[in-house]
């Protein structure tokens, strides 16, 4: 019996973990994402961590520089670029992999590759004349088998039974000639690598993605700050108008309650997008269009509804015998919510503006057809991720960027969350 | 008797800016919108033609068999994940709280943000490959091609990528429903014999009646009205649904503005419809009027 409990348990906080890694899988790779390289992004296996040093080689190739960094994903250096313009490699190596290369540190670096180079320069020299035939001979026979292997499907479909043996035969030689050729050049690379390159690491600016993110969409941050603009208007109209209301559902009964009561969802059923579309034209004549008050304007009709439930289910929270109380010491109705019910319902009510700040914040459908060239944060985001030259790595910094207030947010109100839900009933 | 009078007018003073507002910012787009959807673009004469160019439209009759398949699946399976994870939390082990805390997560998450995550996840090259191979679960050369599946599976895919935004939402209101309900009628349903399963069936949900209704009737309106998320992940066209087809024809597409604010009428009365029926079969209606 005791073993039987201690089972459903264990099995009850396993499917709890469960629950918490579906959930936060996806949000952990995205936090990841957002501060690796572009090298390190666009590699595959994408790492379960980003790194913070990047692992350099620097090798002579002719009269330049050939630059190499290492890659987890694939356990070897992967060439970043060859030059003998320093400027150019820095700025290059920083784009590509988010580490700086200091000059000082780079002249340490050819100074000790030069001593190398000298001391070892016939070896290296007959290492890559080696590696140049190795590699010429590996094109060959891999050029080799292409064309075999089409000779084959004519062979197949034209139904030959002995050229197809031969052919086969013949692939099957080619490939293990391929290997030994590429297990050859593996080793060589090993040697060239030990006498004729150095290795340094430089720390990774891990940030640097959000950094680039403001820098490189060049409205990122107006955009930002036109979002703040625009939810702080829309808290300021939605809580003013919401609340009235809010107010009368808590403490009267009037006509239309039950009515006004299903205009949240009313509202939502036309489409916000198309209401949207019209609100251009209206908005145009207004002299709101593509301005913070415009869009405000249009997100108070979906956060004005909310507010209303939500205010009203605060307000009922309180008890009408304290305001009744103040009324008998001789405050008016309104002195009596003002000194009493505001002060005590202010904690939801700001919640009460958090939930539609967030809402404010994160709408992206309308604001992509309502702006126009003053467009708020989420549309910046938005254009980098279905835009032809976003990077992943890019877009997750501004996603992340996006996301975290809303979450911080979410997080802070958590407890009136459920409360304002808890009085809603349609 | 001159202070019930004004009392009796301070409600309504209360509501009227809401109405005010609702009649300038809402009920004027929606009008113009229903009337311009009649009117031809460029010489304003009344005509059919911006519906007729959406029902001769080959996307149409997809886009509401999507919607139909998408509202119906991702209705049905989120409410049941919300329900049972709302149950869990609800049972105040250790931990609740860090596990509500957690699940309140997805619901923040911006669209956008929620884009980018699962774009740059079910790429080929992307971290779900990545992390069913570190996992060991795929080979190098074994990645999955999840955006390449046939219409069905993208449009299943994309039920999973909302629902793991959306349940949160759900599970918030069932929740909340579910810490008003009073205890002694679920205790004694279990003094009476009842088992775990018949308490919850029979005493738990009608309970929960009034925030069940809510919670659906909240997310069949959103879930008509899926499109973001769809063009993030595979762009225009690719898994037609209604709304982003309004979007395509508004964005994409010249001179066919008048088109989309038919079409947007088109879904605004799907929507209308579909919502009618529900509080009508649940009978929030008469509830209402008690």
């Amino acid at each position: 019996m005791k073993g039987n409990k201690l089972l459903k348990q264990t099995l009850f906080y396993l499917v709890v973990a469960g629950i918490i890694l579906v959930i936060l899988t996806p949000i952990y790779f995205l936090v990841v994402i957002s501060l690796m390289s572009d090298q390190e992004a666009y590699d595959w296996p994408t790492q379960m961590v980003p790194s913070f040093f990047n692992h350099f080689k620097l090798e002579i190739d002719g009269n330049k520089y050939l630059i190499s960094v290492y890659s987890p994903s694939k356990k070897e250096y992967v060439s970043i670029i060859r030059t003998d313009n320093f400027d150019e490699l820095q700025k290059f190596v920083r784009n590509k992999t988010n580490s700086n290369i200091k000059k000082e540190i780079f002249d340490i670096q050819v100074q000790k590759l030069n001593e190398l180079y000298n001391k070892n320069k016939e070896e290296i020299e007959a290492l890559r004349s080696q590696v140049n035939t190795l590699e010429s001979k590996l094109n060959r026979v891999t050029v080799s088998t292409v064309k075999l292997k089409s000779q084959l499907e004519k062979a197949e479909k034209a139904g030959m039974e002995n050229l197809i043996s031969l052919i086969k035969d013949n692939i099957e030689k080619y490939e293990k000639e391929k290997a030994t050729y590429e297990a050859q050049l593996k080793e060589l690379n090993k040697q060239l690598e030990e006498i004729g390159s150095v290795k340094f690491s430089v720390s990774k600016n891990i940030f640097y993605n959000y950094v680039r993110f403001f820098q490189v969409t060049s409205n990122a941050w107006p955009a930002l700050l036109r979002s703040i603009q625009v939810a702080l208007l829309t808290v300021l109209i939605s809580l003013t108008i919401g609340g009235m209301a809010g107010y009368a559902f808590a403490r009267y009964y009037f006509k239309g309650k039950n009515l006004l009561k299903l205009s949240v969802l009313f509202v939502r059923m036309f489409p916000g997008i198309s209401i949207a579309m019209p609100m251009v034209i209206i908005l145009i004549n207004m002299g709101f269009y593509d301005k913070p008050l415009g869009l405000s304007l249009v997100y108070s009709v979906g956060q004005i509804g909310m507010t209303i439930w939500i205010t009203a289910s605060i307000f009922m929270g309180i008890s009408t015998e304290l305001e009744e109380a103040a009324m008998i010491f001789g405050t008016t109705r309104l002195g009596a919510f003002f000194k009493v019910t505001l002060p005590l319902a202010l904690p939801g009510l700001a919640a009460s503006a958090m939930y539609a700040f967030i809402g404010s914040w994160s709408e992206t459908a309308q604001a992509i057809v309502l702006t126009q060239f003053n467009p708020t944060f989420p549309v910046v985001v938005y254009q980098t991720l279905v835009g032809a030259k976003g990077l992943i790595n890019l877009t997750a910094a501004g996603g992340v960027s996006l996301a975290l207030p809303a979450v911080v947010f979410t997080l802070i109100i958590r407890r009136y969350i459920l409360q304002m839900w808890g009085g809603v009933r349609v | 008797m001159t202070k019930t009078y004004s009392k009796r007018w301070i409600p309504y003073i209360l509501i009227a800016p809401t109405i005010v507002y609702y009649i300038v910012f809402w009920l004027r787009p929606v009008i113009s919108a229903v009337y311009y959807s009649f009117f031809d673009e460029n010489n304003n004469v009344f005509t059919l033609n911006n519906y007729i160019t959406i029902f001769k439209d080959e996307y149409f009759k997809q886009a509401v068999v999507n919607t139909a398949i998408f509202v119906i699946i991702s209705v049905t399976l989120e409410f049941l994940v919300a329900l049972g994870l709302a149950l869990i939390i609800n049972k105040k082990f250790k931990g609740a709280n860090i596990l509500l805390s957690i699940a309140l997560i997805p619901m923040a998450l911006p669209a956008v943000a929620v884009g980018a995550m699962w774009s740059s996840g079910f790429a080929t090259y992307g971290w779900v490959n990545s992390l069913l191979y570190h996992l060991g679960l795929i080979t190098a050369d074994g990645k999955i091609v999840f955006l390449a599946g046939s219409d069905f599976q993208s449009l299943m895919l994309i039920i999973l990528i909302d629902a793991w935004q959306v349940i949160p939402f759900m599970m918030v209101i069932l929740l909340a429903g579910l810490q008003g309900l009073s205890k002694e009628s679920i205790e004694a349903g279990y003094i009476f014999g009842g088992t775990k399963f018949t308490v919850l069936r029979k005493i738990t949900l009608p309970m929960l009646k009034s925030s069940i209704q809510t919670a659906l009737i909240l997310r069949i309106i959103s879930a008509i009205q899926v499109w973001l998320i769809i063009v993030m992940i595979y762009g225009y066209r690719r898994i037609p649904v209604l709304l982003e087809e309004v979007v395509f024809y508004e964005e994409q597409l010249l001179g066919f503005y008048r088109v989309a604010l038919a079409y947007s009428v088109i879904v605004a009365v799907i929507v209308s419809m579909v919502s009618i029926i529900y509080l009508k079969v649940s009978g929030a209606f008469e509830k209402e009027e008690q």
